[in-house]
């Protein structure tokens, strides 16, 4: 970058006053140098100035009556009394916390899945590491979930919230109608059989794999997602999302996938990682778009 | 007496205290008011705008991180409804130009040299295109720096001082025609 096109750079932050002296000392000292940003700052100074005569209004009266009004009808409770507030502070920011909560949480999906899946095929030992794996990464993501927004401004708050109400989501279809049951199922009746029984055991899992992991991801990342979302974003959030999401469901895999199916297990896992970019993608795009 | 800051204020509205609230609203309420009152033209969409504003600062309260500062969120707040406000216009077909502008904004110069100036002004900010006039609203208007800017608009320092520095180009522009427009009126 030539000094012309830093000066140039700086220039709004120097018409604010914004940069340190010594930045402020090098920028005045380049100007004299150069003809040109000479007559580029004292017309940029100009329009500036010029945009003073723009003053303020005071607010009309009515309006401000109104507002604090508002502020008093909806009068907080306090904070001993706000059970959101107590909720949110016990679990901002604390590791420990979020490891409890994600134990709780890995018990609670584990119990609902035994009464679709044989936990009886699995060894002791695969069971134990994924119960400890998936309460790993439930903590994590609650715990980013609770995570102050870092200076860069990247938050992890809103991928962490779609990955977990999706993880929901997935567990409360698999309960009700369990991925490898529908393989089964349109393999055999339907309109799709012919298709389905001619695709491998693994394709079949990939497919399905995809669209029981795109379903709840479109669903929690439309309803999460803010409305005025930046086009420009919404892939990077979707597949931030998708990410969380699809480690979420690793373990309930692996679980509903009898040990050393291999072939199974990756062909379910690439299909849902698919689906959830897609899902997450899609629920975003909608929201911006349509709502 | 060491005066509150924002933050602290909004922690405190959050825990109860309505004065708190007066206090933000005191600092804050007119500059929000004429953000939308300059980007808009219009006095009484501005006025609704404020009130949603607040609004959300207060049923979103709790949410409210103390870390980040209170102006930034509350602007952040504002360009989301400024944003929506825009969008619901051009999906309206309505046009932007000062045709729409309430004339009560012209009172605020007293002579008639200041008016036409004014007018010159006011027809340009107009002019630039939207992600150009937030950055010089909020950095000429309410004085926020471009790392706040940044952190609004959701978009990187550089990015900001750079929709700036193209907007001041355009606004030169749009001045100087404005300017010879007028005078060649009169």
């Amino acid at each position: 970058m030539t000094a012309c096109e830093k000066f140039q750079a700086d220039l709004p932050a120097l018409l604010s006053d914004e940069p340190t002296a010594e930045r402020k000392a090098q920028l005045e000292k380049h100007a004299p140098s150069c003809a040109n940003c000479a007559a580029e700052m004292s017309e940029m100074r100009a329009v500036w100035k010029t945009l003073d005569v723009w003053q303020e209004q005071t607010v009309p009266a009515p309006l401000a009556v109104a507002i604090r009004e508002q502020a008093r009808l909806h009068q907080p409770v306090t904070s001993e009394e706000s059970l959101v507030v107590r909720v949110r502070q016990l679990f901002v920011q604390s590791p420990i916390r979020a490891l409890a909560l994600g134990l709780l949480t890995a018990i609670i999906a584990t119990i609902m899945l035994s009464f679709r899946v044989d936990f009886s095929l699995i060894h002791p030992l695969g069971l134990t590491i994924t119960g400890a794996l998936w309460t790993a990464l439930f903590g994590l993501v609650y715990y980013m979930l609770t995570a102050e927004r870092d200076e860069g401004g990247l938050s992890w708050k809103l991928p962490a919230q779609v990955a977990l109400i999706a993880t929901g989501l997935f567990i409360a279809f698999t309960c009700l109608n369990p991925m490898p049951y529908s393989v089964q199922y349109c393999s055999a009746n339907g309109p799709a059989q012919t298709f389905c029984s001619s695709l491998s055991r693994e394709t079949a899992y990939c497919i399905f794999g995809g669209f029981y992991a795109m379903l709840p991801m479109t669903i929690a990342s439309y309803f999460s997602a803010k409305k005025h979302a930046r086009h420009n974003k919404i892939f990077r959030r979707g597949s931030l999302a998708a990410l969380m999401f699809v480690l979420l469901l690793a373990p309930s895999v692996y679980l509903q996938c009898t040990p050393f199916a291999f072939g199974l297990l990756i062909g379910w896992f690439s299909g849902a990682l698919v689906g959830a970019v897609i899902g997450g993608t899609v629920g975003y795009w909608v929201r911006y778009k349509f709502a | 007496m060491k005066t509150a800051s924002d933050e602290e204020l909004m922690s405190a509205y959050a825990g109860g205290n309505t004065a708190a609230f007066d206090e933000l609203f005191a600092r804050h309420g007119q500059k929000v008011y004429n953000l939308f009152l300059r980007a808009l033209g219009n006095a009484a969409t501005a006025s609704d705008l404020t009130q949603e504003t607040f609004l959300r600062v207060v049923t979103a309260r709790e949410r409210y991180e103390p870390a980040r500062t209170f102006s930034s969120w509350l602007y952040t707040i504002a360009m989301n409804l400024l944003r929506d406000q825009i969008r619901r216009r051009k999906r309206q077909g309505a046009t932007e130009d000062l045709s729409t502008v309430d004339s009560e904004l012209s009172h605020a110069a007293p002579d008639e040299e200041n008016a036409e100036r004014l007018a010159a002004v006011q027809k340009a900010v107009q002019c630039l295109p939207a992600e150009q006039r937030e950055v010089i609203l909020l950095a000429k208007y309410q004085a926020l720096s471009y790392a706040e800017i940044a952190g609004v608009l959701g978009i990187s320092e550089t990015a900001a001082k750079q929709r700036a520095y193209r907007a001041l180009k355009t606004l030169r522009e749009c001045m100087a025609r404005e300017w010879t427009h007028s005078r060649g009126k009169s």
